[in-house]
């Protein structure tokens, strides 16, 4: 098959395929860019509920673990200054811990299998009881 | 024709084990740092089911595919057999839509965009279940892989279907074939009457 | 001259960066820690720097000790040692006016607080959320094949026989706290909230009027907030959208069943058992109070939540308290006292 015919056959696919690329890459770029923000508080969500948040400005250096319940097992956050992540979890994939430190909105850490999303967001004007 | 369904019927039965045997070994392979990622292989057998033998036939061998797989790997019930059962349908409606639709895109087109769409649905299944739309985050990044997953899955269809290997058992067995056009006799009166042809010739001569 | 102007104004934009990067964050700490199994947010002012979030923090940390009833400590007689035995025991003077207090409030609330309430809320909370008592280490059914289920009615009768037969004898002069009958201590509803009230004295002592302490929603203590103009804080409510209120100089005491609660043939069931009746079926899914006492607040909010506004009405008035009472839609709001505004 010469080229013309290549493209003459494909010439739909390629358009299609190559516009969503084009779009999907662009986001991704976008999000994988870091953010300088002073956002610096975690808001660790089990479904749609807030069930921790963690203000990542006033920790220190050192890694500090934190436990917490996931919907199907224990999960085990690390915090440190600015930055959390996933150290351990239960889950089979493991996608969580992969996801490493995330210090700000743009990159949060999702573990399905837990039901469990860390985002990295402003400090809430109000106060939740 | 019974014969020619019972041939059809086990030539799906042989294709849903395919699928099934692919879904397991697909979830069995983690794909690191893309959470949710998969290689989507059983889309193969349903591309070639949708492509060979139709809408109807493609449909009951995927959703079989997803409900077997998901009692093999024993997740009936939870978020993770939702997921797979919105994204199997999302998939499935957009290759029936492009198919008939667009009717230039080739099949590695359609499994394309079919991959996304199957990565979208997932991922607003999950975003559904647990009203948290974070998970969206992680789209883009899982588009440009379902991209890839999706041109080679439609690369491989597109080399079994051209291997005819179907083709050849719908022609033996006789089911799915495209219906023959019976062609009408020609009309007697548009006929050249020779005989009458010959006496006007004798009546002009000088 | 040139190099001169140029360095004070340099000086100049640095210090004016430096001031403003932080003009908008409490200047002392703002720290997080977890005790009394749940999650505490300690946030202080103070400009003599007398007082940390550590210092008001270790308060917690001993309560949750003194008040464990699921393991004991080296060294310190808690609520489970005292669960052990029908002997006297001798705990510390904070453990034995944290008893006093638990004792008295259910006099005051006419047993709907108890601090005997321990193997009624096992029974619950194993039947319900497949929660291990203490000292079991599962209750051998996996998450998997968990199916929540009601105690029953014999089940629930014994523990409230257990329950209603036991007391508590104080001894000030020895400083012993004696357990009379089977019945088992559980002081997760009032601790907290007390610790609290414990930490608030602490503060006014030290002269730090500008804090906020947030102990898992549920024990909320606030000073004056630092950053405002009028010193107050904006609350809002898990379970009431689109609502808050402005408060300063006061606490509150929340009890929810937004986290906890399971549903079975078409009833609700919460983490929220009735000592008077035994059942924990639910009617109100959560209660806000404001007050002044912390430990009363957390008595009274699980009380609260079971009597509902009318019943509770005296108690409310009693303590000067502010109440609202919610169910899963805004229309059965009750409000007593609380100013809302829209956000």
């Amino acid at each position: 098959m010469t080229s013309k015919d290549f493209f003459h056959k494909y010439l739909w696919d390629i358009i299609v395929v190559g516009a969503l690329t084009l779009v999907s890459g662009g986001f991704a770029i976008y999000l994988a860019i870091p953010k300088n923000s002073n956002e610096h508080i975690a808001n660790v969500s089990k479904d749609s509920t807030v069930i921790l948040s963690i203000d990542l400005s006033v920790e220190s250096a050192t890694v500090r673990e934190v436990a917490i319940q996931g919907a199907m097992t224990p999960m085990t956050l690390g915090v440190k200054k600015n930055a959390i992540c996933v150290l351990e979890s239960g889950c089979r994939t493991h996608d969580c811990i992969y996801a490493g430190w995330v210090s700000d909105s743009t990159h949060p850490i999702v573990c399905a299998y837990n039901h469990v999303s860390i985002q990295v967001g402003p400090k809430s004007l109000y106060i939740t009881v | 024709m019974k014969h020619a369904q019972v041939h059809k019927l086990a030539l799906m039965a042989m294709l849903l084990a395919f699928a099934v045997v692919l879904g397991v070994v697909d979830y069995a392979i983690p794909f690191p740092f893309v959470p949710g990622a998969k290689l989507g292989l059983a889309n193969i057998v349903i591309l070639v089911a949708l492509y060979e033998l139709g809408i109807g036939e493609a449909s009951l061998i995927d959703l079989g595919r997803v409900f077997i797989v998901g009692g093999i790997t024993g997740r009936i019930g939870q978020l993770g057999f939702f997921m797979s059962l919105g994204g199997a349908a999302a998939s499935l409606l957009m290759m029936i839509l492009l198919k008939f639709l667009a009717r230039k895109m080739t099949i590695i087109g359609v499994s394309a965009c079919a991959s996304i769409t199957h990565g979208f649905a997932q991922v607003a299944v999950y975003c559904l279940f647990v009203q948290n739309i974070t998970a969206f985050y992680y789209y883009p990044l899982m588009s440009l892989i379902g991209i890839a997953t999706g041109i080679l899955i439609g690369i491989l269809s597109e080399r079994i279907i051209a291997t005819k290997v179907i083709e050849r058992q719908k022609e033996h067995y006789g089911f799915n074939q495209p219906k023959k056009k019976t062609v009408e006799p020609m009309a007697a009166t548009s006929l050249i009457d020779e005989s009458d042809k010959k006496e006007d010739e004798s009546n002009h001569q000088p | 001259m040139k190099h001169l102007s140029r360095f004070f104004l340099s000086t100049f934009l640095l210090v004016t960066v430096s001031c403003s990067s932080s003009a908008l964050e409490w200047p002392s700490v703002g720290s997080y820690y977890g005790a009394m199994d749940t999650n505490i947010v300690i946030e202080l002012h103070d400009p003599a720097n007398l007082v940390t979030a550590d210092d008001v923090y270790q308060l917690f940390f001993a309560y949750d000790h003194w008040a464990a009833n699921t393991m004991p400590y080296p060294g310190v007689a808690n609520v489970y040692t005292i669960n052990q035995t029908n002997e006297p025991v001798v705990v510390s003077t904070s453990l034995f006016h944290l008893l006093e207090f638990a004792w008295e409030m259910k006099t005051e609330t006419n047993g709907y607080f108890n601090p005997f309430i321990g193997g009624l809320a096992d029974l619950w909370k194993k039947d319900l959320f497949n929660t291990p008592a203490p000292g079991e280490e599962s209750t051998g059914v996996s998450s998997e094949n968990f199916v929540p289920s009601v105690p029953s009615d014999i089940e629930i009768q014994a523990e409230l026989d257990k329950m209603n037969s036991s007391s508590l004898v104080f001894d000030e002069s020895k400083w012993t706290v004696q357990r009379l009958g089977e019945g088992e201590i559980d002081l997760g509803g009032v601790a907290k909230g007390y610790a609290g009230q414990i930490a608030q004295k602490y503060l006014a002592e030290k002269s730090v009027s500008q804090y906020l302490v947030n102990a898992g929603s549920s024990t909320v203590l606030l000073g004056e907030n630092y950053l405002s103009s009028q010193g107050t804080f904006a609350v809002d409510f898990k379970g009431i959208s689109g609502k808050y209120t402005m408060v300063k100089d006061t606490c509150l005491g929340t009890s929810a069943m937004d986290q906890q609660n399971v549903t079975i043939g078409g009833k609700l069931y919460s983490h929220v058992i009735n000592p008077v009746s035994g059942s924990a079926l639910v009617d109100w899914h959560g209660v806000v109070l404001a007050g002044e006492d912390a430990g009363i607040l957390d008595a009274l909010s699980t009380a609260f939540m079971i009597l509902g506004p009318a019943a509770s009405e005296s108690l409310r008035l009693k303590y000067g308290l502010s109440a609202m009472f919610y169910k899963a839609d805004l229309s059965s709001l009750v409000n007593e006292g609380f100013t809302l505004n829209d956000k």
